[in-house]
């Protein structure tokens, strides 16, 4: 029902190319998540979605219907498009209570008084609000008005919810509970979720599907979570998803040895002789003080439920994540300083000449 | 309205946007740049044809010559003195142990908002060289006939001008030494350097900016001044700028040979205007580095000592002439019963307020003024929303014209906008309204246009696009996210912009002088015109009726712009 389509789509500012040629279709139903770094224009897809901006060349659809389209220099009005926006700053009208700012869009709707009080009070509960409806913006935390925008958006049942880093400004411990609210609400309304954001955490935790844009608003990569993490197309996915150790390797018949010494990594390098780079997850870093290859503690931290250790291996530097109960356990705990022995576990092999850029 | 993105969106060369922004511009244009560039044509050309030669003939004229060389003198002697006044008031309250500062320093901003011809006409009641109550006083006291202080000099002129004009420098730099980072002078106190040294070597210098800022408006203001001289100076065939302007206008009858007169020192008006705003811009950008806007911490105080109640005194005493002194002479004299008598009690009468109250002409003025400034202020509010709407909220092209054209006002001065007016709404162009209301309405519109867009825009400024952008996400329409977001979001802005307007057009005298009829006086040009006939009594008591006014109406704006303040959208 309401797909987003994008068709070749471009758009720039003054001499600046920012969307080169794009395409994506996002399925009904679907909560697809565009993660990038700062700047690679995910914004400003979203604002052309969201119909702020004009393609100047390409075509959007929503749904069956043509929305904007660059050639013919068509551009339908957001507020025809049947969109919700949660936008990068908030954008919780000052002037308006809370229960004013989420009752706004069924105001315009012309709703039924009724229904109207009704439907407003449910989406405040839903964003744990209630309570708060008489309150100003400028009386809320930034995380509550964040919320008050999360229900502005939902209450007029939108087919589609745009959502530009809307929990950028949350802690930890909120972030985590939004998330899980957004993807309950999500699947309770049906509704097609198009997620901007450039911290992994959330995209992984939220989407169906995954679009890694590089720092030149190119695509390198669309999937499902679990594939962009185990399978990454190249280095820079790899790294993109999580803290990585990147190392250079000289494979020899199945036998990766650390370049430039006589080290041996891994006796399982089922890859191409040659130059190549490896790479792995600091929790697949395994410390012992008997097998592997030695390593010096540079510095240590405690993070709780695990030690997070900083090691250099000759002039590379390896971070290694270890479980506090196994260390505690194994009476594997480090000084800065100390000689220690590692294993790689998982290793994940990339062309050296490729992943150039992420080793450095 | 409501389609404006709409019809950009759809990519017509004119959309709902273009029209908006060519409606404003249209506006500009016919109210504020056609004026303006008939001065220009009117100054360089004779019969359609350029004639450089004749301008200079025209400056080099004694009457011209003079007027230039004293507008000049004037505004040299009112911003140096101005500039000390304001810098040492603005100091002592910011920086020194003296007391009552907070109500010093609403003090010293007074004379702001008191009509400076008022104030011109008070002292020659009390310092003209035979008349005046001072100077009598003294005379009879020492038993001399050379009196104390002769107001109508060219000092004197320069005294008086300084008292309403100091504030500018005074509000520069006590905002510029309010803002400044107090760790500089601290960290430069505790390495022992000694506080003369430190107010000489950092405190002055990044004040520097805001004190040349200030000083540069005094000149502006003063250069194109027209209330003081005109009351202080014609009497002794001293005349500058503004009202040599003023003589040939109204004494020729609207001669060509004087109007030329008139549009060339109206030209050269603008010039030093646009130089002096210019060269403030250049200040200002330089000074902003210098100031850090925190504003947490408590600056260190300059312990007056010993010289603190003689200087607290001297404060009050400053305030007394200046302002109680001036005030309480208006009220006075508007109840004696003939200029000239003694102040006792025997020789008043409320019978010139009442004769006022009922009086054609003054009653006339009085609605005169009240129309004008209120329909000046709601139509020029309205229009300079929706042009700050276009110059700060929409993406349209040629709206650096728009920016220009709506502050182009501040650098011109009301004599050369009330000419500009006369020349182009006199039948010229097909329509005449000389010696109508209108023509001082729109001369009103063109001269405050500039402050309504300033305060507008800073108030849009505020108001983020993505709070538009919400409400168009939740189905509204450009209408009705303009009605129902931006508009209570910017209206304090456009209350003050109001009221900015209203206060200044009610005691305006600069402009509707030069373009007032029979029956369009204004309650400036009322009083001007009773002073000038030698009805100092009645000026007076009109003068006390206008100072009413103005108190009341500054009261309600302050408690209308703190009652915003503490609103809800204030946090
Ligand atoms: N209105 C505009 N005018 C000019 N340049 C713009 C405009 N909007 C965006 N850009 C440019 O387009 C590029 C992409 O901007 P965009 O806001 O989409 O980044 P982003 O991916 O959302 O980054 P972030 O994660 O920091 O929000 C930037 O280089 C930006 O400078
Ligand atoms: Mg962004």
């Amino acid at each position: 029902m309401a797909q987003i389509v994008l068709k070749n789509i471009w758009k720039s500012y003054g001499k600046k190319d920012v969307v080169k040629d794009f395409s994506m279709t996002i399925d009904d139903g679907e909560c697809f998540t565009f993660l990038g770094p700062s700047g690679c224009g995910k914004t400003v897809i979203l604002r052309m979605i969201a119909g702020f901006e004009r393609p100047d060349r390409g075509e959007i659809y929503i749904g069956d219907r043509l929305v904007a389209s660059g050639e013919k220099h068509y551009s339908l009005p957001p507020e025809s498009r049947d969109i919700g926006v949660v936008f990068q700053d908030y954008a919780v009208w000052p002037h308006k209570t809370v229960f004013q700012n989420v009752a706004y869009p069924l105001q315009i709707k012309r709703v039924h008084k009724e229904e109207l009080k009704q439907r407003t009070n449910t989406a405040v509960a839903q964003v744990g609000l209630k309570n708060y409806e008489k309150r100003y913006p400028y009386q809320l935390s930034g995380g509550q008005q964040q919320r008050v925008a999360l229900a502005r958006a939902l209450v007029p049942r939108p087919s589609v919810l745009l959502l530009d880093e809307p929990l950028n400004n949350l802690d930890a411990n909120l972030r985590e509970e939004m998330r899980f609210e957004i993807k309950i609400l999500q699947r309770e309304y049906g509704v097609t979720v198009l997620y901007v954001t450039h911290d992994q955490d959330v995209a992984l935790a939220i989407s169906d599907r995954i679009l890694v844009f590089d720092k030149n608003g190119s695509i390198r990569q669309v999937g499902r979570p679990e594939e962009l993490y185990e399978n990454p197309n190249d280095s820079y996915i790899y790294k993109f998803m999580g803290v990585s150790n990147f190392l250079p390797a000289d494979v020899r018949d199945g036998k990766a040895y650390l370049k430039g010494t006589g080290d041996l990594i891994s006796d399982q390098a089922l890859v191409n002789n040659g130059d190549m780079t490896l790479a792995s997850r600091p929790s697949d870093v395994i410390l012992s003080r008997e097998n592997g290859i030695v390593a010096k503690v540079m510095r240590v931290a405690y993070l709780g439920s695990n030690f997070d250790y900083r090691l250099s291996l000759g002039a590379f530097e390896v971070r290694a994540q270890m479980d506090t109960h196994d260390a505690l356990a194994q009476r594997l705990i480090f000084e800065p300083g100390e000689e220690c022995r590692i294993t790689l576990n998982k290793i994940t092999w990339f062309d050296a000449e490729q992943a150039k850029e992420e080793v450095l | 309205m409501s389609r404006l993105i709409a019809a950009r969106g759809s990519g017509k060369k004119f959309g709902g946007a273009e029209i908006v922004l060519a409606l404003s511009i249209a506006v500009l244009v016919v109210i504020v740049a056609v004026p303006v560039l008939m001065i220009l044509y009117n100054a360089f050309t004779v019969d359609g044809k350029l004639n450089i030669g004749d301008v200079v003939d025209i400056i080099k004229e004694p009457d011209t010559y003079m007027a230039l060389r004293n507008s000049l003198i004037i505004a040299l002697g009112v911003t140096g003195l101005g500039t000390f006044l304001g810098v040492l008031f603005s100091y002592l309250v910011a920086r020194t142990d003296l007391p009552f500062k907070s109500l010093m320093k609403l003090l010293f901003i007074v004379p702001f908002m008191l009509p400076s011809f008022i104030g011109a006409i008070a002292w020659k009641v009390l310092l003209s060289p035979r008349g005046g109550y001072i100077n009598k006083m003294f005379m009879d006291i020492f038993n001399t006939s050379r009196p104390l202080f002769n107001i109508y000099s060219v000092a004197g002129i320069i005294v008086v001008e300084t008292m309403y004009l100091f504030p500018f420098v005074f509000m520069q730099v006590s905002a510029a030494l309010e803002r400044m980072d107090p760790t500089l002078e601290e960290s430069a106190r505790i390495s022992g350097v000694p506080l003369g040294t430190i107010m000489r070597k950092i405190t002055f210098p990044l004040i520097m900016p805001s004190i040349v800022a200030g000083a540069l408006l005094i000149a502006l203001y003063s250069l194109a001044h027209f209330g003081v001289p005109a009351i202080l100076g014609t009497e002794i065939g001293f005349y500058n700028i503004p009202t040599l302007i003023y003589r040939k206008i109204h004494s020729s009858g609207g001669s060509f040979a004087s109007i030329r007169t008139g549009t060339v020192l109206a030209t050269i008006l603008i010039a030093s205007a646009a130089l002096i705003l210019y060269l403030q811009k250049l200040v200002l950008k330089s000074g902003r580095y210098s100031i850090i806007a925190g504003k947490s911490m408590r600056p260190m105080l300059m312990k007056l000592r010993r010289s603190k109640y003689p200087i607290l005194l001297l404060c009050f005493v400053y305030i007394f002439i200046t302002v109680i002194l001036p005030t309480a002479t208006i009220m006075l004299v508007g109840a004696l019963k003939t200029y000239g008598l003694p102040f006792e009690l025997k020789n008043m009468t409320l019978r010139n307020f009442k004769y006022i109250l009922n009086w054609r002409m003054t009653r006339q003025a009085v609605s005169n003024s009240l129309l004008l400034s209120l329909g000046a202020a709601f139509v020029t509010m309205l229009a300079g929303t929706i042009i700050s709407y276009v110059i700060v909220k929409m993406k349209v092209k040629g709206k650096f014209l728009l920016e220009f054209l709506g502050v182009l006002p501040f650098s011109v001065p009301g004599t050369v906008i009330a000419l500009g007016v006369i020349l182009t709404w006199s039948g010229r162009f097909g329509i005449n309204l000389y010696n109508t209301t209108w023509i001082i309405f729109v001369a009103y519109i063109a001269r405050y246009m500039a402050f309504s867009i300033k305060s507008n825009s800073a108030a849009l400024e505020q108001v983020h696009d993505s709070l538009e952008e919400a409400a168009r996400s939740c189905g509204a329409t450009h209408w009705q996210s303009m009605k129902d977001i931006v508009l209570p979001l910017i209206k304090p802005g456009m209350v003050a912009a109001f009221f900015l307007i209203l206060l200044p057009a009610l005691r305006e005298l600069t402009t509707s002088v030069l373009l007032y009829g029979p029956r369009t006086r204004t309650i400036g040009v009322a009083i001007y015109a009773l002073n000038e006939d030698g009805e100092t009594v009645l000026a007076c008591a009109l003068a006390t009726f206008a100072l009413l006014i103005i108190v009341f109406g500054e009261i309600v704006i302050r408690r209308i712009i703190s009652a915003k303040e503490g609103g809800p959208s204030g946090g």
